[in-house]
C-alpha cells in the first residue's frame, strides 16, 4: 500500500509528454519508481539492448509532490520506494489531448494532478490523472497499472573513458539526414573528426535488389565543434539509429548539450543530459570494433541489468539470445487483469504513434507538388506489406565484423494482445 | 569509368528528381560530355524522357570519362537520390561522383554544410541558462568561426552496359493535332486533383478515374470528368497555341501547311463552344496527378494532343540565362472509351 500524488504545471506536463513520447520509441510500457523526493520514469526495450530513463526532482520539476509508503520497510538499509509499470500508450494519451490544447489555444488546463491508488480494499490498481481546467472543469483519466520492480541497466562510469559533448540542436540538424530505413549507426573518431555513419546490414542477392539498398549516410563533424571530445582514434562503436535519433530529438527539444560516454564495443554507451530538475539517461548496448593497434573483442552481450534490492531474480550476465525482459512480479490481486492491461500494443497502431512527431527531413513548400495520394484520402485499406521492420527497436547486431544474434522478438507469440478477452484465453490456465 | 561534378543548382536538381520520382522509382541515367539524360519508364503509366544541359544543374567542374565514348549509363533509385539531395538543400556546396564501396558501385554525394555562429553559440549555452521565453540569451559577441559539417550520402546504383540500353528508344508519335501552352500548372493541378477526387467518390464503371483532357487551336483547354452520376468540366480560354517553326518541321514550309494542326486551326472557336476542332485524350486521374508534380520546376509547358491517341508534354526548364536547353518530355497514352 502506498500513496503517491504529484502535480504538474502546463510547462512540466508538456515536458512530461515529450519524455513519454521518447520512451515510447523504446518500449510499449513505462516503469515508474517513486521516492521521497524524486520520480523515475524509465523503460527497457524488448531485446534488452536499450534503456531510457528520466529522473524528475521535487521541487524543481513538480509543483506538488507527496509520497508515503505505508508498508513497513523490511530492513534498515532498504529505501522507501514504490514502483509500478504502465502501458505507455494509455499514459501518453491522457496527456496528449491536453498538451495539444495548450499548444494550439490559450491554456485551458491549469494543472495536472496525478494520484496513485493502491489500496487493499480496491480490486485494481489505478493511476488517476486529473486535468484541472480554468473553467472549473476537471477531466479525469483512470488507468490500470501493475506493481512491478523497475529494471535498471548497469553502466560502469569508471570504465568509460571515451566521451564527447555536443549541442543537441546541432546534432539534430544533421541527424535528420539519415535515411528512414537506416538501421545502425557507427560512431568513430578519425582524422580529427567524429563521423556518424548510418548503414543497414542486408544481404543483397538479386541484382535488381541492389537499388533497394538504403542510403548510407556519413556525417563528419570536426572535433573542435564538440564542447568536449576525448575519444580513442579508430574506435568504431555501433548503436541503433532509431534509438540514437530518439535521444537526439528529445535532447534537442530541450536545447541542451548531449554527453556520450562509452568504453569499447560490446560494452554499453551512455547518453546523458539534464535541465531544470530533469536528469536524462540512456544506456544503449553497442557493437563495433576497434581498428587501432590493439585488437579488442567484438562480441555483443545484452545489457547487464541490475535490480534494486528485491525478491525478483534477474540474470545479471547474459545469454546471447536477447530474450524477453524479466517477468515482473504481478500485482498482488487479479493477475489476469493486469496481464491483460500490459499486453502488446498492436504494431500498426504503434507505428502511427511513433511517426507522429518524427520529421525525418527538412520540410518545405515543395511538398505541395507531390502527387496526391488518393488512396489514403478517400479510403482506408489494409497494409498488406507486412513490413514492420521499422518497429523493431533494435535490429541487432551484426557488428561491423559480421556477428549476429537471434531474433529480438521471439516472445511476441507468447504474449496476450491487449484486445483479447480473458475468456478467449482461459484454456491456457485451464 | 569516371564521373565527377559539382552540383551547382541544388534546388533545381532536387525539384527535378522529385518530379521524376513521382513517376517511377528507378531512372535510367545517361551521362555524356554535354547532356545528362534521365529516363523513367514505369511498368504502366506515363514515361518521362528528360534531357538536361550539363550547366543546368552541374557546374564547370564536370568531368566524365569512359571507354564508350565518354558515356556512362546508370540505373539510379530516385527515392534515395532525392533524399540525398534534400540533405544538400541548405548546403553551401555539394558534389557528386561515381565510385565504389565494398565492391558495389555508388553515386557519392558530398555535402558541405555550415552552421552559423549563432547556432554554435546556442549550443554552448550553459545548461539551464535560458531566458523567460525558454530561449537562449542573445550573445553580445558573435562566435569566432562557423562550423562546417561534411555529409556524405552514398546512393547505391547499377552500371548499365551499352548493350542493355541499346534497345531503349524514345516513343514516337504521329504529328500532334493540337499544341498549346498550358495554364500555370498550380491551377491545372488544383482542378484536376479535385476532379479525380470527385470521380473516385462516385461509383463508376471501368478500371479507374478517367479525366478527359482536350484542347483546340484557338487557345482553349478543357478538363472534364464524366461518370455515371456526374459530368463536370472546366474550360480555359485565351491560351497560346505556339506557331510551328518551319525549320523544325519535316518538309519545311510545306510541312507546316500539311501539318494536322494547320487543319485544326480551321475548326473550332476561341470560346470553345463548338464541338469540332477539339483534340481529346482520356487519361488516368491518378497518373495525371503524378505528372502534375513537375509543376514544382515552374517551367513553361507545351502540351501536344494526338486526338484519341496520346498526349505529350514538353516541360522547359529555364536556366539562369533564360535559355531552355533542358526539357522533360512526358508521354501519356490515351485510353479508349
Amino acid at each position: 500500500m502506498a500513496s503517491l500524488s504529484f502535480a504538474l504545471l502546463p510547462e512540466a506536463a508538456s515536458q512530461f509528454y515529450d519524455m513519454l513520447s521518447c520512451l515510447a520509441k523504446f518500449s510499449d510500457t513505462v516503469s515508474i519508481e517513486a521516492r521521497e523526493d524524486r520520480l523515475l520514469i524509465c523503460t527497457l526495450n524488448s531485446s534488452r539492448s536499450g534503456y531510457a530513463g528520466f529522473t524528475l526532482d521535487y521541487p524543481q520539476f513538480f509543483s506538488e509532490y507527496s509520497f508515503n509508503l505505508a508498508r513497513p520497510t523490511t530492513s534498515s538499509t532498504s529505501v522507501n520506494k514504490y514502483s509500478f509499470r504502465i502501458l505507455n500508450k494509455a499514459l501518453i494519451s491522457a496527456f496528449r489531448s491536453r498538451v495539444a490544447d495548450q499548444r494550439t489555444r490559450n491554456t485551458t488546463v491549469d494543472k495536472w494532478v496525478v494520484t496513485v491508488q493502491d489500496r487493499l480494499d480496491e480490486t485494481e490498481c489505478r493511476l488517476v490523472i486529473q486535468a484541472i481546467c480554468n473553467g472549473g472543469i476537471t477531466k479525469t483519466y483512470r488507468l490500470t497499472f501493475e506493481e512491478a520492480e523497475v529494471t535498471f541497466a548497469l553502466f560502469e562510469k569508471n570504465e568509460a573513458k571515451n566521451c564527447w559533448v555536443i549541442s543537441s540542436t546541432m546534432l539534430k540538424e544533421n541527424t535528420d539526414f539519415f535515411g528512414p530505413r537506416a538501421e545502425q549507426l557507427d560512431i568513430c573518431h578519425e582524422n580529427g573528426k567524429i563521423s556518424f555513419i548510418s548503414f543497414t546490414e542486408k544481404i543483397v542477392n538479386a541484382k535488381k535488389e541492389v537499388l533497394k539498398h538504403p542510403l548510407q549516410t556519413t556525417i563528419a563533424i570536426n572535433a573542435p565543434d564538440f564542447e568536449e571530445c576525448e575519444v580513442l582514434e579508430q574506435l568504431h562503436i555501433t548503436i541503433s539509429v532509431k534509438e540514437f535519433r530518439s535521444v537526439v530529438a528529445h535532447a534537442a527539444s530541450l536545447n541542451v548539450s548531449l554527453r556520450a560516454t562509452y568504453s569499447r564495443p560490446s560494452r554499453p554507451l551512455q547518453f546523458s543530459y539534464g535541465l531544470n530538475g530533469v536528469k536524462s539517461q540512456f544506456i544503449l548496448m553497442t557493437a563495433g570494433e576497434y581498428r587501432g593497434p590493439q585488437v579488442q573483442p567484438t562480441a555483443q552481450e545484452p545489457l547487464s541489468v541490475l535490480s534494486r534490492p528485491t525478491n525478483i531474480t534477474v540474470p545479471i550476465t547474459a545469454d546471447n539470445t536477447m530474450g524477453a525482459p524479466p517477468v515482473p512480479r504481478m500485482a498482488q490481486r487479479k493477475p489476469n487483469e493486469s496481464n491483460r492491461a500490459l499486453g502488446r500494443v498492436s504494431p500498426v497502431k504503434a507505428k502511427a504513434v511513433s511517426q507522429q512527431n518524427e520529421t525525418l527531413f527538412v520540410r518545405d513548400d515543395d511538398e505541395a507538388w507531390d502527387p496526391p495520394n488518393f488512396d489514403t484520402e478517400e479510403s482506408v485499406r489494409w497494409d498488406a506489406s507486412g513490413d514492420f521492420s521499422q518497429l523493431q527497436s533494435f535490429r541487432d547486431s551484426g557488428t561491423v565484423s559480421g556477428q549476429s544474434a537471434g531474433p529480438a522478438t521471439e516472445n511476441v507469440d507468447t504474449e496476450v494482445p491487449a484486445t483479447q478477452r480473458v475468456s478467449q484465453i482461459r484454456g491456457l490456465w485451464g | 569509368m569516371r564521373f565527377k561534378a559539382q552540383i551547382q543548382n541544388i534546388t533545381t536538381f532536387n525539384k527535378f528528381v522529385a518530379s521524376l520520382a513521382s513517376i517511377g522509382p528507378i531512372a535510367w541515367v545517361r551521362l555524356d560530355e554535354e547532356h545528362a539524360r534521365f529516363t523513367v519508364m514505369p511498368e504502366q503509366g506515363t514515361q518521362v524522357w528528360a534531357v538536361l544541359a550539363i550547366d543546368t544543374i552541374f557546374g564547370h567542374e564536370y568531368s566524365i570519362q569512359s571507354n564508350a565514348d565518354n558515356t556512362i549509363n546508370l540505373e539510379v533509385p530516385l527515392g534515395s537520390l532525392q533524399r540525398a539531395l534534400k540533405s544538400a538543400l541548405q548546403a553551401h556546396s555539394a558534389s557528386i561522383r561515381l565510385t565504389k564501396k565494398d565492391g558495389r558501385p555508388i553515386l557519392s554525394i558530398t555535402i558541405h554544410r555550415t552552421t552559423g555562429p549563432s547556432a554554435s553559440l546556442a549550443g554552448n549555452a550553459p545548461v539551464g541558462d535560458t531566458d523567460d521565453f525558454g530561449g537562449v540569451p542573445v550573445p553580445l559577441q558573435w562566435g569566432t568561426s562557423d562550423r562546417e559539417t561534411v555529409i556524405t550520402q552514398d546512393v547505391p546504383i547499377r552500371i548499365l552496359s551499352q548493350a542493355t540500353v541499346e534497345g531503349l528508344h524514345e516513343p514516337r508519335c504521329r504529328d500532334p493535332d493540337v499544341h498549346i501552352l498550358l495554364p500555370p500548372l498550380a491551377q491545372l493541378k488544383a482542378a484536376s486533383d479535385r476532379f479525380t477526387k470527385l470521380a473516385l467518390s462516385t461509383p463508376f464503371t471501368g478500371p479507374g478515374p478517367r479525366l478527359e483532357l482536350a484542347a483546340n487551336m484557338h487557345g482553349c483547354l478543357r478538363l472534364r470528368v464524366a461518370a455515371d452520376a456526374i459530368d463536370i468540366k472546366s474550360v480555359w480560354t485565351g491560351l497560346v497555341n505556339p506557331e510551328l517553326d518551319p525549320g523544325e518541321v519535316e518538309g519545311g514550309e510545306g510541312g507546316v501547311e500539311g501539318h494536322p494542326s494547320t487543319r485544326m486551326r480551321g475548326l473550332g472557336d476561341p470560346l470553345g463552344r463548338r464541338e469540332e476542332g477539339w483534340a481529346t485524350v482520356r487519361i488516368d486521374g491518378r497518373d495525371w496527378g503524378k505528372v502534375m508534380s513537375v509543376g514544382r520546376l515552374g517551367g513553361r509547358v507545351i502540351a501536344c494532343f494526338c486526338h484519341e491517341s496520346a498526349l505529350i508534354l514538353y516541360v522547359y526548364m529555364p536556366d539562369d540565362e533564360g535559355r531552355e536547353d533542358s526539357v522533360l518530355t512526358y508521354y501519356i497514352s490515351s485510353y479508349s472509351i
